[in-house]
């Protein structure tokens, strides 16, 4: 049984005189149990209307969702389900371990193991015991996005809704999320990620789907973008000399690239596709060019991202459709969205 | 009732500073006058004031700041909220009109004027009634208004009653003077225990209008809340 189904969902916000914004126009999405899906798309485009709806908070006007074949406010999903807001509006007058002291209890787990449990997930969030007494109204943005973290984690949730999960964390605290996310993923958490921290979506997420008035495509992050064209950034050895730049045109030339220039360190090269990288890397190696990293300048959601987005009509930057009075879907997504790679199967829009 | 709930309700309206000052202005000056008076009876007006203040943004602040988000992704159904707010503040007043008599109480010994136990009794179970009442009626209001605002709704509302009233006795008009007692009995919902002890039974009607108060206020705030949709998108 998948563990969220999302069919056919409508949702839209009245905005006076009879006139309504619709936010969600008919989207459907099936999400298996142990995969982790990113959200993406514009501000505006429906991401938190519908993580809103599959959390209970709103209720759509059509449609119908099923979290592991129940209703989103089945007590038994809420049991199992752990949930990190955006805004971090956390109860300020308590220390943070007294909040998830509270949020352990509130979620009906044994008492019994309340402060082991407690201590853990601080621990594992990367809180020390001061910060744990403080209260969380003298918490930093960093902290405070811990704390929410660790507290969304109460339980071992199956159902885990982060929404803009790493905004704020330093370094340090990305690579403990990375990590988390990984273990829940393996024990079989079904995990939703709204975020518009692309790279981190497409790292940690198995697939994502690109919401865009109301309306989602869903992609496969390790196709996605494979079909567009890119500029690499080879960085090559500081241990051998560096070659001439038209040195360096021929060979991207033969192997159908052009050579854009140095931005020391790495030599910038324009490949059509994702054939036309192994191309130009193969030939590098070949000249006896010491390769020893290539990235590309824009990941591929990053690079889908702004140029799906470029396609919107510009007005009211990406501001969801409205239409008077009664509800009608959005306009339809344009032409060009078929570049976007088709879902997998058993599993998509 | 959900203990844990309760408790954090508890917790927050008596580490709120502001709070506890206007706790203590609306019981020192009554048990003062007691002290002085030997009156008990001095108290019986102190358990409406604390019953608003402790039920005041009972909802409405959880549904301002946004942490009512986080509390109902938990296995808390939304009538569980509302009807766990009411039994918190309640138990927040009570716990400090109770600690207030038995101080009174306490002096009155001191002073060898010991309470009559039935007007202690009649005090004690005013309180609760009251204080039931009141707090129903505010988080009725909490949950149509964000953060305090529900306090502004019932100031308000007591207001125009009273001009009302007012405007009512200078041209004779019976039938606002009427309606607008009714609006008071509603937001000041209390039972009168006047008639313990004294061989009397008690009124039906004043039983039937403060149960019926208290149920419809709290009906209203769940059907409120239930209708309630949380996300700053919503809004």
């Amino acid at each position: 049984m998948p563990a969220i189904v999302v069919e056919d969902l409508v949702k839209s916000y009245p905005r006076g005189l009879g006139a309504r914004t619709v936010a969600l126009a008919g989207v459907s999405l099936t999400i298996e149990p142990g995969e982790t899906v990113g959200i993406i798309g514009p501000n505006g485009a429906g991401k938190t209307t519908l993580l809103g709806c599959l959390l209970g908070f709103l209720r759509p006007d059509s449609g119908r969702i099923a979290i592991d074949g129940h209703e989103v406010d089945d007590l038994a999903v809420r049991a199992a389900t752990g949930y990190l807001p955006e805004r971090l509006v956390l109860d300020r007058w308590m220390s943070g371990r007294a909040l998830l002291d509270y949020h352990h209890a509130l979620a009906g787990l044994p008492a019994q193991s309340r402060a082991s449990d407690c201590e853990a997930l601080l621990g594992r969030v990367g809180l020390d015991r001061e910060a744990a007494d403080r209260r969380v109204g003298r918490y930093s943005r960093g902290m405070l996005q811990r704390l929410a973290l660790a507290q969304a984690l109460l339980g071992e949730p199956r159902f885990l809704y982060l929404d803009e999960p790493i905004s704020g964390v330093d370094p340090a605290g990305i690579v403990v999320f990375r990590e988390i996310l990984s273990n829940l993923s393996a024990s079989g958490a079904t995990i939703l990620i709204n975020s518009h921290q692309l790279a981190e979506v497409e790292r940690v997420c198995h697939r994502v789907v690109f919401v865009k008035q109301g309306r989602i495509e869903a992609m496969d992050t390790t196709r996605a973008g494979s079909a567009h064209a890119r500029v690499l950034r080879v960085r090559l050895s500081t241990e051998h000399p560096v070659l001439p730049a038209e040195q360096l045109s021929a060979i991207a030339a033969g192997a159908a690239a052009t050579f854009r220039g140095w931005s020391a360190p790495d030599a910038r090269f324009a490949v059509a596709d994702d054939s036309g990288a192994t191309r130009l890397i193969a030939a590098l190696v070949r000249a006896g060019i010491a390769v020893i990293e290539v990235i590309p300048e824009e990941g591929r959601l990053e690079r889908l991202f702004t140029e799906g987005s470029a396609h919107t009509p510009p007005a009211s930057a990406y501001a969801p459709a409205v239409v008077a009075p009664a509800v009608s879907p959005a306009p339809s997504v344009p032409d060009d969205e078929s570049r976007f790679m088709p879902p997998p199967a058993g599993g998509g829009a | 009732m959900n203990p844990t709930l309760i408790r954090a309700f508890l917790l927050q309206r008596f580490t709120s500073p502001m709070r506890l000052g206007l706790t203590s202005l609306f019981t020192f000056f009554p048990l003062v006058g007691v002290v002085f008076s030997g009156e008990l009876a001095l108290l019986g007006g102190i358990a409406g004031p604390l019953a608003v203040l402790f039920a005041a943004g009972a909802i409405g602040q959880d549904v301002s700041s946004g942490t009512l988000q986080l509390l109902l992704v938990r296995p808390v159904t939304r009538p569980g909220y509302v009807l766990n707010r009411w039994l918190g503040a309640v138990f927040a007043a009570l716990g400090v009109v109770l600690m207030t008599i038995l101080c009174a109480v306490l002096v009155l010994f001191l002073r060898s004027t010991p309470p009559d136990a039935l007007a202690l009794s009649r005090l004690v179970l005013d309180s609760v009634t009251t204080i039931a009442g009141h707090a129903a009626v505010m988080l009725m209001l909490s949950s149509l208004v964000g953060g305090v605002g529900d306090v502004a709704l019932y100031a308000a509302s007591m207001f125009v009653a009273q001009m009302l009233i007012v405007l009512a006795t200078w041209q004779r008009w019976s039938w606002l003077m009427r309606v607008c007692n009714e609006v008071q009995g509603v937001l000041g919902a209390k039972l009168s225990w006047a008639w313990l002890g004294t061989g009397m039974a008690p009124s039906a009607f004043d039983i039937v209008s403060w149960a019926s108060t208290i149920t419809l206020a709290l009906a209203v705030a769940i059907a409120v809340m239930n209708r309630k949709e949380l996300s700053y998108a919503s809004g």
